[in-house]
C-alpha cells in the first residue's frame, strides 16, 4: 500500500481567517443577489405600480425574499463542494471498479430515491386539491388516493431515465433517438388522450410532472455522475463535454409513467359529469371507486359539493340529509373526520349548511343568528416559526441526507474507496441542508406569498375581480339607506353611501351580499377591469413572461447546469447565454400557458407543433447542443419557478373558472428548449463561416 | 533518476479538425494519446451597424490540446502527418509542435514505429519555439489571451485547471480560497520569448501577490497557426503574407522586433531559473494525493487539469479514459527527491498509472517577497 506523506498544515489567525472568509461570502451572497433581484423587482413594481395594490405584509415578504438570497448562497455552495464531488467520484469509479448490472441498480435506486427526495410532486399534489371529483375523476384519483400511485410511478420513470441515461454514456449511444421515441410516444398518447375525456385531464399533470422531477438535488447528482460516466466510459473522440442528457430522459420517461398510470385505472374511474349526476346513486360504484371507503365519498360531497348534490346523494331525501348532518354536529370525532376539525364543520354549517340543518344543530333561529354574527371574517393566518423551521427542516434532511449517505456507502462499501476532502463533502452537505432550509422557508414567506397575492390581483387587468381579502361586513345594516338609480340601459340598481375616515363613499348595493338573519352586509370591493379588453389580456400575458424570465434567472438548478457547462466546454459556452436563452425561453412558454387558461385552449394544442419544430431542429443540431438544450429544459421549473407558475395559474384560472390549472409547467419546458437549440444553430452556422473563411483565405 | 529521452508531440486545434487528427494519428501508428479540452481565443474584426459595435473582439472557440509521445527520431514524421491531416499550414486550423522530455522510467506509457502517411505533401516547419504558459484566476486568463494576440503571437489556448499550494495546508477555511485557474498556452518565437515573457508579466501584474505564476519552455520545432485576427479586408491576410515570408525565410526570425520592457523587464525582476517541469499524469482522483506527496517533498503546488486518455488500438489497459495531468516546476537539485516521494506514494502502482516527465524551463517568474 502507498504511504502518502502530506505537507505541513500552515496555521491561520482568527483575523486572516476573517479576511478569507468576508470576501468568499461577499462574492457569493451577491451572486444570489444578482440572480433574485430582477424577479423581485420586477413582481413589487408590478404589483404597486400596474395593479395600484398595496403589498400584504411587507415586511414578512421582505425578510423572506433576504432569507431566499442566503438560501441560495449556501445551497449552491453545498452543491459543488459536497454533492457534486460525491456525484463524480461515483460516476468514474463505478465502471472500473463495477460490472454493468451494479451501474445499472445504482442508476436506477439513485433516480427512485431522487423522486421521493424531491419537494416538487408534493406542490403538484398542493394544486391538485382544487381539482373537483365530477370535474375529473382520474385525475383527482391521482392526486388524493393513489398519490402513492402517482409518487411511485414518477419515481420508477425517474429510475428507468437515469439507467438509461449511463447506458448511453457507456456505449456512445446519441441522445436523439431517445428524443424522437419518448416524444413520439408521449405526443401520440397525448392526442389520443385529447378525445377521452378523463385522460384528457390527466395530460396536463403527467406532463407537468415530466418537469418538475428533476429538481435542484436531482439535477446535479445526476449531471455529476454522468460526467464522471461518460469521462470513463470516452472514447477519447474529443475533450468536450460529455454527461448530459440524464435530465432529458428523466423530463421524459415520467410523462410515459403517469400516463400509463392513467390507462390502468381509466376503466374503473366515473366519467366526467355534473356533481349532481356524479352525487347520485346511480354513479356510485364508481364515484366509490375514488375514495378510500363509503364515509370519506360522503364527506366529500358534503363538504364540496352543492346543496343539490347532497340532496342527491341521499336520493333526493332530505330528512335522511338532515339526520346525517344532525349526526356530524354531535360527534366531534366525526366532524374532524369529515371536514377537518370541529371549527370547520361550524364555518361549513353556517355558510353551506341550510336553514333547517342550522336550526336543528344549534336550537333555534336566535342561537344561528347569534353564530353567524361571531362567524365575521376570518383572520389572517399568523406564522408559527417553530412549525414553518422543523417542517421545512425535515423536508430538506428529507431531500439531501439519504441521497448523499447512499453515494457515501456506495462509495465507501462498495467502491472501496477512501473518501477525499471527507470534510469539505461534509461541510458541502451541511451547507446544502441549510441552504435549502432557508431557501424553502424564504419562498414560502416571501415569493410565495408574492406570487400569491399577484395571482390573486392579476386578473383585475382584464376583469371585475372581488377583493376577497378586503372583504368588509357592515352591522345593524338599515335597507332604508338604500338609494335607486338607473342604468343608461334602463336597469335599476341600488347604492348607499357609507361614512369613512376621509368623508363619505359610495358602494353599489347587492341584495345577495345582506343577510336578514343577522342584520349584516357583507361587502367585498370589487377592482378592474384596469385596461380595455385585449390590452388588459397582453398585460397579463406580459406579466407572465416577465415572471418566468426573471423566476428561471433565480433557479439554483439552471445555475447549476450553466455553471457545469462553461466548465466543461472551457467558458466557449458562456453560463450566462444559456441561462438567458432558457429565461427567454421560459418566458414565452409561461405567456403562452397564460392564453392557455384565459381561453380554455386545450394543451395539446399548444404542446405538439413547438414539439414537432423541436424534432426537426433536433435532426439539424449538433450532439452537444442537443444535450445542453433538452437538459436546460428539464431544470427550468424548479422551486422559484412552479410556486410562482402555479399561484399565477391558479388566480386566473379560479377567475375565468378553467377545471384546472396544469399545463403552464409543460410549456415552459418545451419553448427553452427551442431558444438554447436555436443558440446552437447560429452559433454552428457562425463557427462554420468562419472556418470557411480561413479555407477561403488559404 | 533513469529517464528516456523521447520527443512529446502536442497538437492545438480546433474541434472541427479533432476527428481528423485523430483519424491521422490511428494511421500514423501513434498507440495512445492524452486529449484535453481548451478554448481558442483570435482577435475579431466587427464592422458593427452602422457603424455602432465595431472594433476588435475576442472571439472564442472550442478546442482541444493532444499529447503523445514518439521517439526522437520519428518526430518529423508526426509533426508532418498531423499538419497534413488537417492543413495546419492554413492560418486558424491550428499548431502542432514537438519537444523533447525525458519519461521517467516506470511510467506507465507506449511508443510504436511510425508510419508516414501517403501523398502527404511536405509542410515548412519552423525551428527556434519556445512554450510560456501562464495560470492565473479564473476569468482572469483573457487578460493574457489579449495581451498575447496584441502582441501578435497566434491563437493562444486557455484551459481549466484546480490550482493546489497553500491551500491545501490550511485547514477548512481553504473552502474560501477559489480552486479555479485559467491556464493559458501560447508559443512564440524563441528568440522573442524573453520579451514577450516580460510583457506578459506586466499585462498580467503577475508581479502582485497571488497573481498568478509563468513559466517558458524551449520547443523543438512545429507548425504555427498565424490566426491573429479574423475578419481582413484585403485580399491576402495579414498571416498569408507572414507565411509566405515565413516560408522564403526558412523560419521567423526576421520577424525579430523591440518590445517594451524587454532588457529592462529582466533588470527589473527576479526571474527564477534553475527550474525543471516535472510533467504528472495519473489515472483521476489520485492526481491530489501525488502533488501532496511533492509539495512535502518540497515542491510549491502545481494546478490540477482534466484530460481523457485513449488508445488507437482499443486494447485494454490499467491507464484508465479519465486521467489528470500536473506540471510541477520544481528546482533541478528537488527533481529526486520529490520523484522519490511520488515512488512512495504510489504514482507508478496500477490504480494511478502514474507517468512523469521531466522537461527543461528557461525561465519563471511569480511574485517573491523581498
Amino acid at each position: 500500500m502507498a504511504s502518502q506523506k502530506t505537507p505541513a498544515k500552515v496555521k491561520v489567525s482568527f483575523n486572516q481567517a476573517l479576511g478569507m472568509i468576508g470576501p468568499y461570502v461577499r462574492s457569493k451572497v451577491l451572486e444570489q443577489v444578482k440572480s433574485v433581484s430582477l424577479i423581485v423587482a420586477y413582481l413589487v413594481l408590478f404589483q404597486l405600480a400596474v395593479l395600484n395594490i398595496p403589498i400584504a405584509n411587507a415586511v414578512v415578504v421582505a425578510l423572506g425574499i433576504g432569507v431566499v438570497i442566503i438560501g441560495l448562497a449556501f445551497f449552491m455552495e453545498g452543491l459543488f463542494l459536497g454533492l457534486m464531488p460525491l456525484g463524480e467520484t461515483c460516476g468514474i469509479r463505478l465502471p472500473q471498479k463495477t460490472v454493468l448490472p451494479v451501474i445499472l441498480g445504482f442508476a436506477f435506486i439513485l433516480g427512485l430515491g431522487a423522486t421521493f427526495a424531491e419537494p416538487a410532486i408534493g406542490v403538484l399534489k398542493a394544486a391538485g386539491a382544487s381539482v373537483r371529483a365530477w370535474d375529473a375523476p382520474l385525475l383527482f384519483l391521482l392526486l388524493n388516493k393513489y398519490s402513492n400511485y402517482l409518487v411511485w410511478s414518477v419515481g420508477i420513470g425517474v429510475g428507468v431515465a437515469v439507467l438509461f441515461g449511463m447506458l448511453r454514456f457507456l456505449y456512445s449511444w446519441s441522445l436523439k433517438p431517445f428524443i424522437y421515441t419518448l416524444y413520439a410516444v408521449g405526443g401520440g398518447v397525448s392526442i389520443w388522450a385529447y378525445f377521452e375525456p378523463n385522460m384528457l385531464y390527466l395530460t396536463g399533470l403527467a406532463w407537468d410532472c415530466g418537469g418538475v422531477t428533476t429538481g435542484p438535488v436531482t439535477v446535479p447528482l445526476v449531471l455529476a455522475l454522468g460526467i464522471g460516466i461518460s469521462r470513463v466510459a470516452s472514447q477519447g473522440s474529443e475533450g468536450g463535454a460529455g454527461g448530459f442528457g440524464v435530465v432529458t430522459l428523466a423530463s421524459a420517461f415520467p410523462i410515459l409513467a403517469v400516463m400509463g398510470l392513467g390507462l390502468v385505472f381509466l376503466d374503473q374511474v366515473p366519467k366526467p359529469m355534473s356533481q349532481v349526476e356524479f352525487s347520485s346513486p346511480a354513479n356510485r360504484e364508481k364515484a366509490r371507486f375514488l375514495f378510500a371507503d363509503e364515509a370519506e365519498l360522503t364527506n366529500y360531497v358534503l363538504k364540496s359539493g352543492s346543496r343539490e348534490a347532497r340532496l342527491a346523494f341521499f336520493g333526493g331525501n332530505e330528512t335522511a340529509l338532515d339526520d346525517h348532518v344532525a349526526r356530524i354536529a354531535g360527534d366531534e370525532g366525526a366532524q374532524v373526520a369529515a371536514f377537518g376539525s370541529s371549527a370547520a364543520f361550524e364555518r361549513w354549517l353556517l355558510s353551506s349548511g341550510s336553514p333547517e340543518q342550522r336550526v336543528r344543530v344549534y336550537g333555534s333561529e336566535q342561537q344561528v343568528r347569534e353564530k353567524l354574527r361571531a362567524l365575521g371574517i376570518a383572520k389572517p393566518a399568523e406564522i408559527d416559526a417553530a412549525e414553518l423551521l422543523a417542517r421545512n427542516t425535515v423536508a430538506s434532511l428529507q431531500a439531501i441526507v439519504p441521497l448523499s449517505l447512499f453515494l457515501l456507502l456506495v462509495l465507501v462499501l462498495v467502491l472501496r474507496e477512501r473518501i477525499r476532502r471527507a470534510d469539505e463533502i461534509a461541510l458541502g452537505i451541511v451547507f446544502s441542508v441549510i441552504g435549502m432550509v432557508l431557501f424553502n422557508i424564504g419562498i414560502e414567506l416571501g415569493l410565495s406569498r408574492l406570487g400569491g397575492e399577484i395571482g390573486t390581483n392579476l386578473p383585475t387587468s382584464f376583469k371585475a375581480v372581488e377583493m376577497s381579502q378586503q372583504r368588509e361586513l357592515i352591522r345593524n345594516f338599515d335597507q332604508e339607506v338604500v338609494i335607486k338609480a338607473i342604468t343608461p340601459e334602463g336597469e335599476v340598481e341600488g347604492f348607499f353611501h357609507r361614512k369613512t375616515e376621509e368623508g363619505y363613499e359610495s358602494l353599489p348595493y347587492r341584495p345577495h351580499n345582506y343577510d336578514p338573519d343577522t342584520g349584516q352586509y357583507s361587502f367585498t370591493p370589487l377592482r378592474g377591469p384596469l385596461f380595455d379588453g385585449f390590452f388588459g389580456i397582453l398585460i397579463v400575458v406580459f406579466f407572465g413572461f416577465m415572471m418566468g424570465y426573471g423566476a428561471t434567472l433565480a433557479e439554483p438548478a439552471l445555475n447549476a447546469l450553466g455553471a457545469t457547462v462553461e466548465e466543461l466546454t472551457v467558458g466557449t459556452f458562456k453560463k450566462s447565454l444559456l441561462m438567458q436563452a432558457v429565461a427567454i425561453g421560459v418566458g414565452v412558454g409561461i405567456s403562452f400557458g397564460v392564453l392557455k387558461i384565459i381561453y380554455g385552449w386545450p394543451l395539446i394544442w399548444m404542446v405538439v407543433p413547438p414539439y414537432l419544430v423541436l424534432v426537426v431542429m433536433t435532426v439539424i443540431s449538433s450532439e452537444d447542443f442537443v444535450n445542453i438544450g433538452w437538459d436546460s429544459a428539464g431544470v427550468t421549473t424548479g422551486p422559484v419557478t412552479v410556486p410562482l407558475v402555479l399561484a399565477m395559474g391558479l388566480g386566473i384560472s379560479s377567475q375565468v373558472g378553467s377545471v384546472e390549472g396544469f399545463g403552464i409547467l409543460a410549456l415552459a419546458s418545451v419553448w427553452p428548449i427551442l431558444a438554447v437549440l436555436t443558440v446552437g444553430l447560429y452559433v454552428t452556422a457562425k463557427r462554420k463561416a468562419q472556418l470557411a473563411e480561413a479555407a477561403q483565405a488559404a | 533518476m533513469e529517464t528516456i529521452k523521447t520527443a512529446q508531440i502536442t497538437c492545438t486545434l480546433y474541434r472541427s479538425f479533432t476527428a481528423k487528427a485523430l483519424a491521422a494519428l490511428k494511421e500514423l501508428g501513434v498507440r495512445e494519446y492524452q486529449i484535453q479540452a481548451s478554448r481558442a481565443v483570435v482577435l475579431r474584426r466587427k464592422t458593427g451597424v452602422l457603424g455602432i459595435g465595431a472594433g476588435i473582439g475576442l472571439e472564442e472557440q472550442p478546442a482541444d490540446k493532444i499529447y503523445f509521445q514518439v521517439k526522437v527520431t520519428e518526430a518529423e514524421r508526426a509533426l508532418q502527418g498531423l499538419s497534413a491531416a488537417c492543413a495546419l499550414h492554413v492560418p486558424g486550423h491550428g499548431s502542432v509542435f514537438s519537444e523533447e522530455v525525458g519519461i521517467v522510467e516506470g511510467s506507465f506509457w507506449e511508443v510504436g514505429e511510425l508510419t508516414p502517411l501517403a501523398g502527404a505533401e511536405r509542410i515548412a516547419v519552423q525551428e527556434n519555439l519556445a512554450s510560456i504558459t501562464c495560470t492565473v484566476q479564473r476569468g482572469r486568463g483573457n487578460n493574457l489571451v489579449k495581451a498575447v494576440l496584441n502582441l501578435g503571437m497566434p491563437m493562444p489556448q486557455v484551459t481549466a485547471g484546480d490550482g493546489t499550494g497553500l491551500r491545501d495546508k490550511l485547514g477548512l477555511i481553504r473552502v474560501a480560497m477559489p480552486t479555479a485557474k485559467d491556464v493559458v498556452h501560447a508559443v512564440v518565437a524563441g528568440h522573442e520569448a524573453t520579451d514577450i515573457f516580460g510583457a506578459l508579466i506586466d499585462a498580467g501584474r503577475l508581479d502582485h501577490f497571488g497573481a498568478g505564476f509563468i513559466y517558458c519552455s524551449p520547443l523543438d520545432r512545429g507548425v504555427l497557426n498565424n490566426m491573429v485576427i479574423r475578419g481582413q479586408r484585403h485580399s491576402a491576410s495579414i498571416e498569408q503574407i507572414i507565411a509566405a515570408v515565413d516560408d522564403m525565410k526558412g523560419s521567423a526570425e526576421w520577424r525579430k522586433r523591440s518590445l517594451e520592457g524587454g532588457e529592462r523587464g529582466v533588470r527589473k525582476r527576479r526571474y527564477i531559473e534553475g527550474q525543471v517541469n516535472l510533467i504528472l499524469i495519473c489515472n483521476e482522483g489520485r492526481a491530489n494525493d501525488l502533488v501532496q506527496a511533492a509539495m512535502a517533498a518540497g515542491a510549491i503546488g502545481s494546478t490540477i487539469s482534466r484530460l481523457s486518455h485513449a488508445r488507437t488500438d482499443g486494447a485494454s489497459s490499467p491507464v484508465s479514459p479519465a486521467r489528470e495531468i500536473s506540471e510541477l516546476i520544481i528546482g533541478v537539485e528537488n527533481v529526486e527527491s520529490i520523484r522519490a516521494a511520488l515512488q512512495e506514494a504510489g504514482v507508478f502502482n496500477r490504480e494511478t498509472a502514474g507517468f512523469i516527465a521531466l522537461k527543461p524551463v528557461s525561465l519563471a517568474f511569480t511574485h517573491q517577497r523581498g
